[in-house]
């Protein structure tokens, strides 16, 4: 009884200190962008007269007209925004740590655990304008483990993951081959990989007496895990499209230089493509590759393999796609909205739209124009680079 | 008022035009591909003379004179020429694999080739412009049980495209080579995956025995309870896949025939450089041979060799005993040496007839093929070759390869 009544004052002040807390902080939050021409890459196309009213790092409403709500304003006349990049396979701040060696069915590995915010390359990334990555094991093993979906971010307290579960990595890329282990060779990764996973039945416990249990194999058979697989070449790609089809997955490929050969497959089965950066040193060809690939209705996203190529090879890319004839909202889809699309996470991130995370670059000039630099970073609506408020 | 009339007019007449554009198209695409030849030479040893070859959506509809000819359709009038069955390489050592051997284990007999081959490769190009339209592929010969083979076209966008049948004879190599690597260097590394049996002849009979052994103990066991593996192995030891076994020097095919006492399979020899030493015993047991090559034949160093020229005369013992054979190429001669193949044999007494049976309808009955593939019958695939000659006569030269009905230029 004596408790009782102590609780009802201790819990009202409690309120009031909430709501005070509430109220502060979403005032201190909430703040408005204008001025700037803003690519949305969702519905609404471009708008070049709108403000922004970002509130506890969402976008809270686009407000097409003046009537503006008395929020902080920071003004970016002159200026254009676009999305924040999100890169579907990348390596960023865990070459090394993304890979483990020892064997070459690693399923249970999640990635998230290796990201590292103090690390220069993530700073390199969010320069860039990527503010969303796909954390993924590396190509040498036939299964390397399980991929994270990450917020970039350079504070070590507040690390934001999207998904700590996204794919499965799976590799029939050259590199898991080698001379001195099997598999030797395309064919025979292929047969080991279908050796383990028949070994591996749902729901079986027959190797739970393993150190590790291989985990991501079974969600996989579960279809609780899609696959995410490294494929180049035509045989390579070719395999990945019969491997899916003799397992009834739906997967990914990354990598896919090749994949373009194998379009009525790829459209017949649905498969998207996670496409390798074109850099200045390809041949033209590749561009019109991929070019051809959206042509025909694949859904196509560039990555980075970040730190394998450089962070600004997305937007040389789409800059490149642009030059083969897609339009420059097409091809900017292919570095925000399409490959958040393809890792799932569309709801969140990928596009300027009301309730979405506020991730967007702001630019000197146009988004495509290599020559125009990213002046700001902004994720969860925080500005994400040093230098900035 | 006559507006709205001329429009639908001019709607209508542009809804027929399109449709007579349809229609158009859908004739030619209906129409047959009639080739009208002066010798066919129909792969079973008959020949034709004055014939029509019709071809319907890539298979061969009508053979033998009197066919009647559509007024609009455009007859290939090959007068004279020679067209036969297009030619088929009964097995196929090409780079046209990123890796033919799986060295991880010795017995991967559930390996799929078709996943390591790439259809641009240059040994594909190299093949059908020599008049070859189908191949036998199978894993390199450095396991014991390197897999089954497949079955592909020459020409096709994708792998899938190509084949013909898949999981076509299991493999299984004596000799050698299935030790070669294995016996790594002693103080390097004792764990390393090459420090394994079999390293020598022994060896692999030894894996052999053991994984037929292990197959024969299970004989009781129902079919579910089986690995995928065994299941292949069960089939051999039933007797309905066929073993391929590459067997080149004389104690190969010894082993090959003891084992086969032992065990009761079906098989296939492939290689048999020394098969004429056995040629009763091929006789009895009608075991049918994958020859080759006779021409530029240089590897000496694994089997002895006694006479060259009975050795080089082989396919012509095997036609004398009615022994069925097929011609393949190795790892020295380029696919394109085939006929080259033939024609030497021919040179050495070989029947003219007997070498075109063995290219083409004897190859696909070894490989179980020849409901489709093989000779220039109603219902076949339309694979022909047109030669400006005799095929057999080294100056003839190779004027069109017909692969499912389409005309290609080997010459371009």
């Amino acid at each position: 009884m004596r408790s009782h009544k102590c609780s009802v004052p201790l819990l009202s002040l409690l309120l009031v200190f909430a709501g005070i807390y509430l109220f502060a902080g979403g005032a201190e939050d909430a703040y408005l962008i204008k001025g700037a021409k803003i690519y949305t890459s969702g519905t609404q196309g471009v708008l070049t007269d709108a403000a922004l009213l970002i509130e506890n790092g969402l976008f809270k409403k686009i407000i097409d007209g003046e009537e503006w709500p008395s929020v902080p304003v920071k003004d970016y006349s002159g200026k254009t925004i676009m999305p924040g990049m999100v890169d579907a396979h990348s390596y960023v701040s865990g070459y090394y740590g993304l890979l483990d060696n020892t064997k070459i069915f690693t399923s249970d590995l999640i990635t998230d655990m290796v990201f590292d915010p103090l690390d220069p390359e993530v700073k390199l990334a969010l320069e860039s304008g990527i503010t969303t990555v796909n954390l993924s094991p590396r190509n040498e093993n036939l299964v390397g483990g399980i991929s994270s979906i990450l917020k970039l971010s350079r504070d070590f307290n507040n690390i934001s993951v999207l998904k700590k579960r996204s794919f499965l990595k799976i590799s029939f890329n050259g590199e898991v081959i080698r001379p001195d282990r099997a598999p030797t060779s395309l064919m025979g990764a292929e047969h080991l990989l279908t050796q383990k996973m028949a070994a591996i039945k749902p729901g079986s416990d027959q190797d739970r007496a393993d150190i590790f249990p291989q985990k991501g194999l079974r969600s996989l058979l579960g279809g609780n895990l899609p696959p995410m697989i490294a494929a180049s070449t035509l045989a390579e790609v070719n395999t990945t499209l019969q491997w899916l089809e003799k397992w009834q997955l739906n997967g990914v490929i990354v990598g896919g230089e090749e994949a373009h050969l194998l379009i009525p497959s790829l459209k017949q089965k649905n498969v998207p493509v996670l496409m390798s950066p074109i850099l200045p040193s390809y041949p033209e060809k590749w561009a019109k590759n991929a070019a051809h690939l959206i042509e025909h209705g694949i859904l196509l996203a560039f990555v980075s393999h970040m730190p394998e190529t450089d962070p600004w090879s997305l937007r040389l890319s789409a800059l490149m796609l642009y030059h083969q004839g897609i339009s420059q909202q097409e091809a900017l889809k292919t570095i925000t909205l399409t490959p958040a699309q393809i890792l799932g996470v569309a709801d969140s991130v990928g596009s300027i739209e009301e309730g979405k995370h506020a991730d967007f670059v702001v630019l000197e000039g146009e988004p495509l124009d290599l020559g125009s630099p990213i002046v700001a970073v902004y994720v969860n609506g925080r500005a994400a680079l040093l230098g900035e408020k | 008022m006559s507006k709205k009339i001329l429009r639908e007019i001019f709607h209508k007449g542009l809804f027929f035009s399109f449709s007579l554009c349809l229609f158009g198209i859908f004739c030619l695409a209906q129409n047959p591909l009639v080739i009208k030849a002066g010798t066919v030479l129909i792969g079973n040893g008959d020949e034709l003379r004055d014939v029509f070859v019709v071809v319907e959506d890539g298979k061969i509809v009508f053979v033998g004179k009197g066919y009647v000819v559509k007024p609009d359709v455009h007859v290939l009038d090959f007068a004279d020429k020679v067209v036969t069955p297009g030619f088929i390489a009964a097995n196929a050592h090409m780079d046209v694999m990123r890796q033919a051997n799986e060295e991880g284990e010795e017995v991967t007999p559930r390996i799929n080739v078709l996943y390591s081959v790439d259809p641009r490769a240059k040994d594909f190009d190299e093949a059908w412009r020599s008049g070859v339209t189908s191949v036998y592929l199978a894993p390199g010969n450095l396991n014991v049980f390197p897999g089954m083979g497949t079955i592909l076209k020459t020409k096709g966008p994708t792998p899938q495209d190509m084949l013909v049948q898949n999981q076509v004879h299991l493999k299984m190599v004596l000799g050698r080579e299935p030790g070669q690597g294995n016996s790594y260097p002693s103080g390097r590394d004792p764990m390393h995956m090459r420090n394994r049996r079999p390293q020598n002849r022994m060896g692999v009979v030894f894996i052999i025995r053991y994984e037929l052994t292990n197959m024969q103990n299970k004989r009781g066991l129902p079919d579910t309870e089986l690995t995928p593996d065994e299941l292949v192995f069960r089939q051999v030891l039933k007797g309905r896949m066929p073993l391929r076994i590459s067997a080149r020097s004389y104690m190969d095919i010894k082993t090959a025939f003891r084992l086969m006492e032992e065990f009761g399979y079906r098989w296939i020899l492939e290689g048999g450089v020394d098969a004429y030493r056995y040629l009763d015993e091929l006789e009895a047991n009608d075991i049918p041979v994958i020859y080759g090559p006779v021409y530029k034949n240089k590897n000496r160093g694994d089997f002895n060799r006694e006479d060259d020229r009975y050795m080089a005369r082989t396919p012509v013992l095997l036609a004398e005993k009615g022994i069925r054979f097929a011609f393949q190429n190795n790892a020295e001669s380029p696919i394109s040496a085939l006929r080259d193949e033939a024609i030497h044999a021919v040179e050495l007494g070989l029947a003219e007839e007997k070498a075109l049976i063995a290219l083409t309808l004897d190859a696909a009955r070894i490989l179980g093929i020849s409901d489709r593939l093989g000779s220039i019958a109603k219902g076949k695939n339309a694979d022909l070759l047109v030669f400006d000659g005799n095929p057999f006569e080294p100056s003839s030269s190779l004027l069109s390869v017909v692969i499912d009905g389409k005309f290609y230029d080997p010459n371009k």
